[in-house]
């Protein structure tokens, strides 16, 4: 299938053009299906929190593919430019403020997809204006209730119980045509569409239900964009401190022989990095078993995000440390501002 | 600068009123990809290949570092 394409890989981002290429920049792997003009017909990518892979399958890619053809063929592009814009400037991502000083701390000189998002997202807090809630981009349905067939990603395969989905009608079985008016074929067209939605307000599904067409509208609700595990974001570190140490989640021996369950935090501390981590008197080898009142097993990067997220710079919150068998309860204060 | 309520997409769209920066750092050099499908690592390129050959392209963002 792969030789009736031009198949381009593109493995770093410099100085690719983020006004033509506008995507989940958090991911480690995206695929356009376009003209020579660099128009384009179908998205192909993006995942669910739990899993990276989740709508990544042979048989859905040589799906699209063959989908990408056949509008090939008719030059059926994507026509709305605001979902699909057509880049009439040049700007890439040398472009953005802060990452020159980004990329002089590098040996490398490679910039990846997430620096991208990291470097604007810490231009947006140079600049006072970060919301936390800016790191949810490029939502999946998911968020609104509706599971995405991962095979045949226009198709629903399972509609929430409670979800706005659910409430606008979407059954199971049902394919998704539009959204929004934009012709959508994947995951990735669908969270492109949402990526523009509103914050709050409605949004107009095209369905094909059976022979019939019918048409849905979905609410959104106050923030549909968020996600319960963002652990996998990269650009989490941008938005709040970090717990200044990494870790790895205990073992099933280890949780024996600390009397903890399966369900319980337990974070082995493997390396310390942060100033106020020392003072807080954690080290190596320590257990993390409660951080700000969160007892409940996660694994580093769940930590960490956890902090991202729901912590400021200058805060500071209580954990519980298991150590030689004893607990103890010690506090840590963040820098009153990021370090870089 | 002025965020939307249009989220992050539209940040980036108000960002791009800023100037083309002088600066630029070298791009790697391309680390090839072995097997059946004959890739092509610039971009420019490949749209250059689809207008000669007629055929669409495959274009995939991957780190490989």
């Amino acid at each position: 299938m792969a030789e009736n394409f031009v198949c381009v890989r593109i493995q770093s981002m410099n100085g690719v053009n983020i006004n033509q290429f506008q995507f989940e920049y958090d991911l480690t792997w995206m695929a356009f299906f376009q003209n020579a003009g660099g128009r384009t017909y179908v998205r192909y990518g993006g995942r669910e929190d739990h899993d990276p892979e989740t709508h990544l399958s042979q048989k859905s890619l040589l799906r699209v593919m063959r989908q990408a053809l056949y509008l090939h063929k008719q030059n059926n592009v994507q026509p709305d430019n605001l979902y699909e814009p057509v880049a009439k400037t040049v700007r890439t991502p040398e472009d953005i403020p802060t990452m020159k000083k980004m990329m002089a701390k590098r040996k490398e000189s490679c910039i990846h997809c997430h620096d991208v998002k990291v470097a604007q997202l810490r231009h947006l807090r140079d600049m006072g204006q970060l919301k936390k809630e800016m790191v949810f981009t490029y939502p999946s349905p998911s968020h609104l209730g509706i599971q995405l067939d991962p095979d045949v990603q226009y198709k629903v395969k399972h509609v929430e119980a409670d979800s706005p989905a659910k409430a606008a009608g979407v059954q199971e079985g049902d394919l998704i045509r539009t959204v929004g008016g934009q012709r959508v074929l994947t995951l990735a067209d669908m969270s492109r569409v949402l990526e523009l939605a509103p914050k709050t307000g409605t949004l107009n599904l095209g369905i094909e239900r059976n022979t019939s067409k019918v048409s849905a509208k979905l609410s959104l609700p106050n923030e549909w964009r968020k996600s319960n595990d963002p652990s996998w974001r990269s650009s989490t570190g941008i938005l709040g401190p970090s717990s200044g140490f990494w870790g790895a989640k205990a073992n099933a021996n280890q949780r024996k022989q600390l009397g903890l369950g399966d369900g319980d935090l337990a974070v082995r501390v493997t390396f310390l990095w942060g100033k106020w981590t020392k003072q807080a008197g954690i080290r190596n080898g320590d257990y993390v078993i409660s951080i700000d009142g969160q007892k409940t097993d996660m694994t580093i990067r769940q930590l960490q995000a956890y902090l991202h997220l729901n912590r400021n710079w200058g805060d500071k919150i209580d954990l519980i440390i298991r150590r030689g068998g004893k607990d103890l309860n010690v506090s840590m204060q963040f820098p009153d501002k990021p370090l870089n | 600068m002025r965020i939307t309520s249009k989220g992050f997409a539209s940040t980036i769209a108000v960002m791009s009123l800023f100037p083309s920066s002088a600066w630029a750092i070298e791009k790697p050099k391309p680390q090839e990809i072995s097997g059946k499908i004959k890739w092509i690592y610039d971009y420019e390129d490949g749209k250059r290949i689809s207008r000669e050959t007629g055929r669409p392209m495959f274009v995939v963002f991957r780190c490989e570092r």
